[in-house]
């Protein structure tokens, strides 16, 4: 048994968080894993959305995998990961209920004479000390990771989880636990080599360091906003700056994880992209402050994903780097495993799925079910699952859930892509364009949904992911009415499950 | 491709089902003495006297003879292949409809009683041509003789079509054989 817990550091974190958890639906997570984030500035639109995503497939899971009612079996990879938080704390505020400047979280006032100068040399007096940190550390992780060494605790319910799983390698469990940062930002690039090595630190206190894995994915730069006003620009990082702090910084990880403590890491993971990809827009922080997934954070999301799923992680350096650094394509994307193309395929089916689902069986159960309750395929996954037509109502709930799931993934998906998709790079991967579309308006891209596709993108449904002819959507209609039903599901879990398998990429298995 | 030969294999065994007996019925003597010759006379040759004795002239039963293997047999084969050909095209024009949306199929229920209606006017008028219009057949059959094979050809055609379509439909499909998801369940 593994104890696997993943923490998201600071924005990116958030978004490393989100982009795992459409993986573990995608069925590219582990059995089991643990969430948690850690950003000062909580209210951050990434926070919210991140937990609103963890909520959504927390509860769907719940109710699609539960004996005698509605379950899909354990061998269906839709949903694998049995996720869990902290109830309440999801998200850990290393400052939480106050609005503290660094000149308050200091004591600056009680501070001697010397302490003083010795502060006012590391930090500007004017600015740095008066900037209030409810938003975040702004790029500045010197701030924050005096911040947050000093308010880590063992009692903190967030923190009380982490050791409580740590602990757990007593019994000789082992414990894995991946860190997820930006190198360039403010909480996170303080947070992940302090967090790591108070983990590590307890972790040989305790006398269980053989157990405990830890692993870990550092961001550099890898987009860039306009450059904020100047009354903004002292306040907040702006992407020019990214590139040189990051500078320092990989010096300063060289020579700490690199050189003096090697031990800390387990594995770790840097992801760079060059050119930078532009977002078009810029927030400094707060709940407007909601960035959409980028490709380059698939390979951090995937780095998780492998070390999570290997028993006996690899040791080394190792490298990854695009065969044409204008495109990217699926030989691009890094495997999780030996399986050839297994990141793929797996994405590939849920995206398949979600439009399916989406487009075609969601509008139709909405409908009053007699209009089709003799169909074969209604009649297979529904009445011999001992669901009635008269019964739509016990399972709008579970239906309009896992219909938030597939928008929720489709969503993800294309504004990974599409965002991502600029004049200095193009993605091979898959046909966002079918199912979604960007617009640009004043000056800023948005991406939605198609709300209904036209029939004319839905046959091109085969050519959705790039570089594979599959089955269509009738070949998936076909599939459903001819299945067997014999994979051990139940309730609505038997047509979730017949869907999700129908709509693999080489057709149904 | 598995899917269409499996396919084709019902359909040769249903034709098979309901054209075995009838040529069994038309070439043997199954029940005694120049039974299945009496059957034909009885069945499609107008004679205003017709009767059992009919048969004792020797000239009379090679007339029949004839007009059994060069029409019985020649409408029964074509019936054979009119059937085999309707439900391959059934079911490759069912099949390639490429229906993808749940309550959509027995929209296609006029597609399926278009081909039921065309089928029935092939075989009647299939069964008009070779058993009357050719070798001895011209001049042998009246008014009456036309109405019963008329009403044979349509009734087996029927019934057979029927049955090809509810057993080769594809599931996804079967709503556009009228009745067919409720007699199957």
């Amino acid at each position: 048994m593994t104890t696997n817990l993943f923490l998201g550091l600071g924005g990116t974190g958030s978004k490393a968080v989100e982009n795992f958890i459409h993986l573990c639906a995608a069925g590219l997570g582990p059995n089991k894993l643990w969430m948690g984030m850690v950003d000062q500035d909580s209210a951050n639109g990434n926070v919210a959305k991140t937990k609103t995503a963890i909520d959504t497939y927390i509860e769907l899971r719940k109710d699609l995998k539960n004996q005698g009612k509605n379950f899909i079996p354990d061998d269906i990879d839709f949903l694998k990961t049995q996720i869990s938080y902290s109830k309440n704390n999801y998200c850990w505020c290393p400052l939480e209920g106050t609005n503290p400047s660094l000149h308050e979280l200091f004591s600056y006032d009680l501070m001697n004479e010397k302490l003083q100068d010795v502060a006012d040399v590391l930090f500007d007096p004017k600015e740095e000390f008066q900037l209030p940190l409810d938003e975040g550390f702004r790029a500045r992780p010197s701030i924050g990771a005096a911040a947050m060494l000093s308010r880590i605790q063992e009692k903190d319910k967030f923190w009380k989880d982490i050791f409580n799983a740590i602990e757990k390698a007593k019994s000789g469990e082992n414990v894995k636990i991946f860190l997820s940062s930006s190198i360039f930002g403010g909480t996170g690039a303080a947070g992940f080599p302090s967090i790591a090595r108070v983990l590590r630190r307890f972790a040989e206190q305790e006398g269980l360091s053989d157990n405990l894995k830890i692993g870990g994915c550092l961001m550099l730069p890898y987009f860039s906003f306009p450059k904020p006003s100047e009354e903004e620009e002292s306040l907040v990082g702006y992407s020019d700056s990214f590139v040189e702090q990051s500078k320092g910084a990989l010096d300063y990880y060289h020579r700490v994880f690199g050189v003096e403590e090697q031990h800390i890491f387990s594995q770790l993971y840097i992801v760079g992209w060059s050119p930078l990809i532009p977002l078009g827009y810029f927030e400094k922080g707060g709940n407007n402050q909601i960035n959409p997934p980028l490709i380059p954070e698939l390979y951090g999301a995937l780095a998780a994903a492998k070390f999570f799923q290997e028993d006996e992680g690899e040791n080394g350096i190792f490298h990854i780097a695009n065969n044409n650094e204008t495109e990217v394509q699926w030989s691009d994307i890094p495997e999780i495993n030996e399986i050839d193309n297994f990141v793929r395929d797996k994405i590939s089916q849920l995206v398949r799925m979600s439009i399916a689902n989406k487009e075609i069986y969601q509008p139709a159960l909405l409908q009053d079910w007699k209009k089709f309750q003799h169909e074969t395929w209604f009649k297979k996954l529904f009445t011999k699952m001992g669901i009635r037509p008269d019964q739509k109502d016990e399972f709008s709930a579970t239906l309009s859930l896992l219909n938030d799931h597939s928008s929720s993934f489709l969503k993800w998906t294309a504004d990974m892509l599409m965002f991502s998709d600029f004049e200095g790079l193009r993605q091979s991967l898959i046909q966002a364009e079918l199912f979604a579309s960007k617009t640009e308006k004043e000056g800023s891209f948005y991406v939605s949904l198609e709300e209904n596709i036209p029939k004319h993108k839905l046959k091109s449904f085969t050519n959705l992911i790039n570089g594979v002819t599959s089955s269509s959507l009738s070949n998936i209609f076909y599939d459903l009415n001819d299945t067997k039903n014999n994979t051990g599901a139940s309730g609505l879990g038997a047509f979730v499950t017949e869907l999700y398998q129908a709509s693999n990429i080489k057709g149904s298995k | 491709m598995i899917n269409l030969t499996k396919k084709i294999f019902l359909t040769l065994i249903l034709i098979c089902i309901f054209m075995g007996p009838i040529f069994t019925l038309h070439n043997t003597n199954i029940v005694g003495s120049n039974y299945n010759l009496i059957l034909i006379q009885d069945l499609y040759i107008w004679n205003e006297s017709s009767n059992w004795s009919y048969l004792d002239d020797e000239g009379i039963i090679e007339t029949v003879i004839i007009f059994k293997n060069e029409n019985v047999n020649i409408t029964i084969l074509f019936l054979s292949i009119l059937w085999f050909a309707f439900s391959v095209i059934w079911s490759v024009v069912s099949d390639n409809l490429k229906v993808y949306k749940p309550g959509t199929s027995n929209k296609f229920i006029f597609l399926w009683v278009i081909v039921f209606c065309i089928i029935n006017s092939a075989s009647a008028l299939g069964c008009w041509y070779f058993m009357s219009q050719i070798n001895e057949g011209i001049d042998m059959m009246g008014k009456d003789e036309f109405t019963t094979l008329f009403i044979l050809s349509i009734v087996t055609t029927s019934l057979y079509f029927y049955l090809s379509s509810l057993f080769i439909t594809s599931k996804a499909m079967r709503p556009s054989v009228p009745l067919a998801n409720r007699i199957l369940r």
